[in-house]
């Protein structure tokens, strides 16, 4: 019995002990497993505190770009709208808005000055109204604060020494700020103040990058805006020049019409009443010749035919001076019938034959094939080539050719009188269709002229809507050239 | 009829014009005189003294309802600048609003139950849905404000108050009322008759790290976590960076990691946005935390945000039996606005591809939210909320 229940307890304790060293080993392990859990949520905890601490500077890289590319987009906005502007004054009207927010600053001052004048307050957003005016007279009554920005400096609360910053931050009511210079490419224009007073805006260096990209948008729009204002201003005036020299071209030229025709009512003038007593002059001459109021002596005779010549001539002076005046003032009336040139031609050296004889002078005429009639006076055109014809004789010496030469296009004919005379100097050339000019040279010397008749050429041509003009060689010879156009022509032109 | 909604917005820089603009542009879609409610949201560039009397005399002197925001929320975009109205015509549901100013001088919670007396007493004896309330965020206390109102509901409807913000300057905020933008009022507004409304919560926050223990609170301080003082929790993950909790709601440690408070029994955590650190390591909450509360450091990324919005959007209109809303009503936490940056638009086409094209949406970023659409007192203590979305879809 006693070995049965030593047996017993020898099982129980057996088993007991079994229980207790398997329930000690399942302590132990639980234990270890909660050291081993716990070692495992520290490490969790480390590794939150990691990925916390990662997830922060995420967040800040991210609030940083945000924050930049929204400056960028407002930067991008306000540039576009401040480009598109020549006029100053429009610029800072289009930056006095919200837009200027977008760029990360809750308050806005954008001074100006010129030439080392006061600073006028260009734009203000974000500050009371009635402290921008204060703030304008702050700037103005101490200049030095914002002297180094005024010599191109950038002046932030993140690099300014402590004093510097707090002078800012106390003007401007802020916590954190920016003073940029707007320059143009050659000085500074004016001063962008930028600040922030809420802590939920963070200045950091891109914002500094910002605000100087903006005050370089507005240096570059306000030196176009001012080169564009003085090339205003001197298109202004030089329009101003123009029409005062316009008007006083206008008023001149009325003078001189006035004078014209003055000249013009004095030469009709005075050449009709010269006329009428030079007529009796040569009438009685003639008379007196003819001896039927008696016997004229021989030396009387030959006064008297003297008389009579110089009266032609004077009358043939009078009378180009009159045809002249009138076709200045318009007073000939032109009679445009269908003519053909060589025919006219023809009649003037049949008229010229004689003088053409004298010196033995060879007259060539050139043609061209199909030469078209042209709208003409006859009377007046043949005038022009005894005239130029004439001329030639003069001019030409003994044996000498003068050749008369028509060409035509579509609208004009041209002619040209050509002589192997003297020629004509240069300096001669431009002078030659004034009235009473006369060139100075041996030939003219001994044979008496008016100094009218190529005048009178150059006023008929005119006239007829042509064109006259003159080329020479000294010693070689002298070529007169003018158009007629081919088309008709219905009234009479004013010379 | 039924219900017709017209939204207008102007981003016009003359104040008055941008007010007018967008009233007009509203109204046009209603192809009516007669406007029977208009929500309005402006930006701080608008002066609202000036905004509000333009558009009620549009709305034809009707019930106005809004606030300052630091961005509009919009169909076709996040306007971080403009003016916004949402007008309302309907034959089925009835709207009715109330007002009560100068709140910093009266008693809160005796404020909170005039505000509920005043804006049902007009409303009448109608079905009452849903009761929203906008109050100046940056007033303290507004805790007793609710307190007056669940006082004065007796938790027989839904409520939403959200607190006006401005640009992240917490410096003045906006409520709006019929003729009046006021600043430190409250304004409500009572919608019912027949309609349905649908209204989910959601944030994109999950808990990081080890879960800790509130071991000392005094109202909206938290005192002492897992034995030592509460800053510490922050200094741990965070560093030295922690300091910036000192700067307030402006620290992005306060708006990207709250606090993550777990309700009881359940998955879900209410996030509480830290404002300030007390010199003793003292976190300052914008509302109470309960003495041992599982609290844990949040994360969340523009995905998981994203992914939040999606959901209260599908739930909604899950609310509504998949039924198109009338229209619909976003009100965001402020600090959604940071943590979203420019993927904010993104997330506004995904809650309006959930809904479907045309439905009319507006919304506004707040300081605070505060809801309740349980009958269940006990999770009172759980009302005031930060960092959420909340979408109201009403048909």
């Amino acid at each position: 019995m006693h070995n049965f229940y030593g047996l017993l307890l020898f099982v129980i304790f057996g088993m007991l002990a079994l229980f207790f060293g398997r329930y000690f080993r399942n302590v132990k392990n639980l234990k270890a497993s909660l050291v081993q859990v716990s070692k495992s949520f520290q490490e969790l905890d480390a590794q939150a505190k990691l990925i916390l601490q990662t997830d922060l500077e995420l967040n800040k890289t991210q609030e940083a770009l945000d924050k930049r590319l929204n400056g960028l987009d407002a930067l991008h906005k306000i540039s576009r709208l401040i480009s598109t502007t020549l006029i100053e004054d429009e610029i800072f009207h289009r930056l006095n808005q919200p837009f200027l927010i977008e760029l990360g600053f809750e308050k806005f001052l954008i001074l100006t000055f010129q030439n080392n004048g006061p600073f006028t307050v260009r734009v203000d957003f974000g500050f009371p109204r009635n402290e921008v005016a204060p703030l304008g007279k702050t700037f103005n009554s101490k200049p030095q604060i914002l002297q180094p920005v005024k010599q191109g400096k950038i002046i932030s609360s993140l690099s300014a020494p402590k004093d510097i910053k707090d002078i800012f931050t106390g003007i401007l009511s802020v916590r954190q700020f920016i003073a940029t210079p707007i320059l143009s490419q050659k000085n500074v224009l004016g001063i962008i103040l930028a600040g922030n007073q809420s802590e939920s805006y963070t200045m950091t260096e891109g914002d500094e990058e910002v605000i100087a990209i903006l005050a370089d948008q507005i240096g570059h729009s306000l030196a176009n805006a001012r080169l564009f204002e003085q090339v205003f201003r001197s298109s202004q005036e030089l329009e101003r020049k123009v029409q005062d020299r316009t008007k006083e071209l206008t008023s001149a030229l009325e003078e001189v019409k006035r004078i014209s025709k003055t000249k013009s009512d004095f030469i009709s003038a005075v050449s009709h009443e010269l006329r009428t007593p030079l007529t009796s002059i040569k009438g009685y001459a003639s008379i007196l010749i003819t001896g039927k109021v008696g016997a004229v002596p021989d030396k009387v005779r030959e006064r008297l035919e003297k008389i009579n010549k110089h009266t032609d001539n004077l009358v043939g002076l009078i009378n180009n001076l009159l045809d002249i005046s009138r076709i200045e003032s318009g007073r000939v009336e032109m009679k445009f019938l269908e003519h053909d040139i060589p025919s006219i031609i023809a009649n003037v050296q049949d008229l010229l034959t004689p003088q053409l004889r004298d010196k033995n002078i060879q007259f060539t005429t050139a043609f061209d094939d199909a030469l078209p009639n042209v709208f003409m006076d006859a009377g007046q055109i043949e005038r022009v080539f005894i005239n130029l014809i004439n001329n030639a004789i003069k001019l030409t010496p003994i044996s000498g050719t003068i050749t008369a030469k028509v060409t035509h296009d579509s609208r004009k004919v041209t002619v040209g009188i050509a002589d192997t005379g003297i020629g004509i100097k240069e300096e001669d050339i431009k002078k030659l269709f004034t009235e009473f000019y006369r060139v100075e040279n041996e030939i003219n010397q001994n044979v008496k002229g008016t100094g009218l008749g190529l005048a009178l050429v150059k006023k008929i041509v005119e006239a007829h809507g042509g064109q006259i003009w003159v080329t020479s060689t000294v010693s070689v010879g002298t070529c007169f050239y003018f158009t007629l156009p081919t088309g008709p022509k219905t009234s009479t032109p004013e010379a | 009829m039924a219900t017709r909604v017209g939204i207008g917005f102007s981003q016009n820089y003359n104040t008055r014009l941008a007010a007018q603009e967008a009233a007009e542009q509203a109204k046009k879609y209603l192809q009516s005189t007669r406007v029977d409610l208009a929500i309005v949201f402006s930006t701080i560039h608008y002066a609202p003294a000036e905004v509000i009397p333009v558009i009620y005399d549009i709305m034809n002197r009707t019930r106005i309802i809004g606030a300052s925001t630091p961005s509009i929320i919009l169909p076709s975009q996040v306007a971080n600048r403009g003016v916004a109205v949402m007008a309302i015509i309907s034959d089925q549901i009835r709207f009715e609003s109330g007002c009560v100013p100068y709140l910093k001088l009266k008693d809160k919670t005796e404020a909170g139950r005039e505000l509920v007396k005043s804006t049902l007493s007009e409303f009448g004896q109608k079905q009452r849905q849903l009761f929203f309330c906008i109050a100046d965020g940056l007033l303290d206390g507004l805790s007793d404000l609710i307190d007056g109102i669940k006082q004065e509901l007796m938790y027989n409807l839904p409520m939403i108050m959200i607190g006006s913000s401005d640009d992240f300057r917490f410096q003045q905020t906006f409520q709006y009322y019929k003729d009046t933008a006021m600043s430190e009022g409250a304004t409500s507004l009572v919608l019912g008759g027949r309609m349905q409304v649908g209204i989910s919560i959601q944030h994109g926050f999950k808990p990081i790290g080890k879960p800790r223990t509130v071991d000392k609170v005094d109202g909206p301080l938290i005192l002492s976590i897992n034995g030592r003082k509460a800053s510490a929790l922050y200094e741990q993950y965070f560093g030295t960076e922690a300091e910036t909790l000192k700067k307030g709601p402006s620290s992005p440690l306060s708006f990207r990691y709250p606090l993550g408070v777990r309700l009881p029994g359940s998955q879900q955590y209410i996030l509480r946005n830290v404002l300030g650190v007390l010199d003793g390591g003292a976190l300052i909450c914008q509302d109470k935390v309960p003495k041992g509360a599982e609290v844990n450091i949040m994360i969340g990324n523009q995905a998981s945000h994203l992914e939040a919005a999606a959901e209260a959007a599908k739930d909604v209109r899950a609310q509504l039996t998949l039924k198109k809303p009338s229209f619909v009503l976003i009100f965001e936490s402020i600090t959604r606005c940071k943590l979203m940056g420019r993927g904010a638009a993104e997330e506004i086409s995904t809650i309006k591809n959930i809904f479907g094209d045309g439905v009319p949406m507006i919304g506004t970023f707040c300081l605070n939210q505060f809801f309740r659409f349980s009958q269940d007192p006990s999770t009172d203590p759980w009302l005031v909320q930060n960092g959420n979305v909340i979408i109201v879809g009403v048909l």
